[in-house]
């Protein structure tokens, strides 16, 4: 890898910010393509944070920094990504819901989404399955993400997917479902397509699922 | 054998009590479908708890087969208002220097959004959150950068805390329940000033910083603790739910630990006992939680509650030097079968009652659950969890 691109790469994997923005404007005038840069060093070094934190060697807080780090520099980049009119590889629209304030899991995932190349559209904490079914049809996403930290409120995530149903949307988005209290019996019991443990493979489930009909990679 | 003698066997590990103590923490939404016989006010609740804990929490726990547990709550930032400063409150001297003023700034049909701003001598703070059903939920922090740590100086002093009702309400429940009073441990009175996810990213951004935070939340949290020996409560549960967040064995033995051993010691010093509460996950560093000096370890959620302890295993390990005090995956008790509970109640047994030093409890509050099931779980326990323990695999008369 280039020394511009590992560097970024390394920078990502350490939760350094201000290396990140730094090297990703170094990159860019330097003259490699936005969607090199995206890919090969940014996407590639969230890849490995996910990997490490399967394994066990990174923990949340790691990821957390190694995060933000990615969507600072993501935020410089992507001016350069629609000038070269580098498309997302999909679109995720993602909300702890309704009756429920906890966001750090949910921020979690949307932050490690779009270090996965996601386009993610947060609508943030205690979202009314209406909320949901009007983003569905403003944003056209591929995946609508459901968070919940309590046995209380995680009913509503089946709520949510039956107002989807209802509004005639249930088959246009790969539901994802997850959180503390949420296990992958009750995903199936509510009907949803996804359910992910942690945030780390809700990136590579959502990528894989996605994939298998006919989206990214 | 009465409870409090029961629980006190399995905490301290000094001997075997008659059979395994059974607790569970019954959530406010179990308790108003369930156990009230019509519907009441949080306010009007509390105050028949405080007045009458026998013939209202005691009885609802033991009518359902469990040792009864009273469970209170230190008041702490941004949460649980109303309980705590029912219980104990503080002198006005205490806020001679810590002015609140509480401004309501939302309000709808379900919910009230409030923000507390804070005038001390060192300046202005101010945090908010949003009371809605039986919850309440933070939505900022106190401490918002470095500067406002100084705010922390001019909080209450816990040497002033007016802990008489609580003491009372002690004297009347006596041995007929085991007292657990909840109060915060340093990491999460930390994560409550600062938002937890912020803080996770200052252990990398501002250590030092953490560390000064952590500093003066364990010096404050210390007088409190001791302040607490007054009051004749069994045990508290110094509350680190946050260590359960995911964190690395390094972050919790550097950051982390220290501050735990001395609000242990402070306990210990107090002349009670205290239960290591962690609700998430924290296999990878078991040993140094019980390193702290705590006497029991909570709440041991399995893998399939979203925790990532296997109880049989935390028993191997650390068994022979603290009491462990949960690991009961309590959806059961919503849907399942009556055997599934069964089963579940002695997998539990099996995997931690030998020799004593468990305690058979909810990984986390019931809030949705058949009595019948409860009442299950109970009886289960009741005849399988007698000592001496029958041989693994001789069943039991459940």
């Amino acid at each position: 890898m280039d020394d511009v691109l590992q560097a970024i790469y390394d920078s990502i994997l350490e939760g350094r910010v201000t290396e990140v923005a730094a090297e990703v404007q170094r990159a860019l005038a330097a003259g490699h393509p936005a969607g090199v840069i995206l890919n090969q060093a940014m996407i590639a070094a969230m890849a490995e944070v996910g990997r490490r934190f399967e394994t066990m060697e990174y923990f949340v807080p790691e990821m957390l920094v190694a995060a933000r780090a990615m969507k600072e520099g993501l935020a410089l980049l992507r001016p350069a990504l629609v000038g070269a009119q580098i498309e997302p590889v999909g679109k995720v629209v993602l909300g702890t819901v309704s009756g429920d304030l906890h966001d750090i899991g949910k921020n979690l995932v949307g932050m490690v989404l779009e270090g996965a190349g996601f386009e993610v559209v947060d609508l943030g904490v205690n979202v009314p399955p209406e909320a949901f079914v009007a983003a569905v049809r403003e944003h056209r996403p591929q995946v609508v993400g459901l968070s919940a930290l309590l046995t209380t409120t995680m009913l509503a995530m089946k709520a949510t997917i039956e107002a989807l149903r209802a509004a005639g949307l249930r088959d246009q988005v790969v539901v994802m479902v997850g959180g503390a209290p949420v296990t992958p019996a009750f995903a199936d019991r509510i009907g949803a397509d996804l359910y992910a443990p942690e945030a780390a493979s809700a990136a590579a489930r959502a990528r894989s699922r996605f994939a298998d009909q006919g989206g990214a990679e | 054998m009465n409870v409090a003698e029961r629980t006190r066997l399995a905490f301290t590990r000094v001997g075997l009590p008659d059979r395994v103590p059974i607790h569970a923490w019954l959530g406010m939404t179990f308790i108003q479908r369930t156990v009230l016989p019509r519907p009441a006010r949080m306010t009007d609740l509390f105050h028949q708890w405080i007045d009458d804990p026998l013939g209202t929490l005691v009885k609802w726990q033991a009518d359902l087969g469990l040792d009864p547990m009273i469970t209170t709550h230190s008041q702490h930032i941004g949460e649980l208002e109303r309980w705590p400063r029912l219980l104990c409150d503080f002198k006005e001297d205490a806020y001679a220097h810590w002015r609140e003023e509480i401004v309501e700034i939302d309000r709808s049909e379900s919910s009230r959004t409030l923000e507390h701003r804070i005038h001390t001598p060192a300046g202005e703070g101010a945090y908010s959150y949003r009371m809605e059903g039986y919850s309440d939920w933070p939505l900022d922090y106190l401490i918002k950068d470095e500067a406002d740590l100084d705010l922390l100086h001019y909080r209450p002093d816990p040497d002033l805390l007016v802990v008489d009702r609580l003491k009372a309400m002690v004297e009347k429940v006596g041995d007929r329940a085991w007292w657990l009073h909840h109060a915060p441990g340093p990491w999460n009175e930390a994560a409550e000033l600062r938002g937890v996810t912020t803080l996770s990213m200052d252990l990398y951004d501002r250590p030092e910083f953490v560390h000064k935070l952590m500093r003066l939340v364990t010096d404050r949290l210390k007088k409190l603790y001791r302040k607490l020996g007054e009051t004749g409560i069994h045990s508290v549960s110094m509350n680190e739910t946050w260590v359960g967040m995911g964190l690395s064995p390094h972050i919790y033995q550097e950051f982390i630990k220290p501050y735990d051993d001395e609000c242990v010691a402070a306990i210990h010093e107090a002349g009670y006992l205290v239960s290591y509460h962690n609700c998430g996950r924290g296999t990878r560093f078991l040993e140094d939680m019980v390193a702290t000096g705590a006497d029991a370890l909570e709440t041991i959620t399995p893998v399939e509650n979203s925790g990532d302890f296997d109880l049989a295993d935390v028993k191997r390990r650390v068994g022979d030097r603290i009491c462990l005090f949960g690991g009961f995956n309590e959806r059961l008790l919503d849907e399942a079968a009556p055997a599934k509970v069964r089963d579940e109640v002695k997998r539990c047994l099996d995997a931690a009652g030998e020799g004593g030093g468990y305690i058979l409890r909810t990984s986390g509050a019931i809030y949705q659950a058949d009595p019948r099931n409860i009442e299950v779980m109970c009886q289960t326990a009741r005849d399988y969890g007698r000592y001496p323990r029958p041989a693994q695999g001789a069943g039991g008369s459940a």
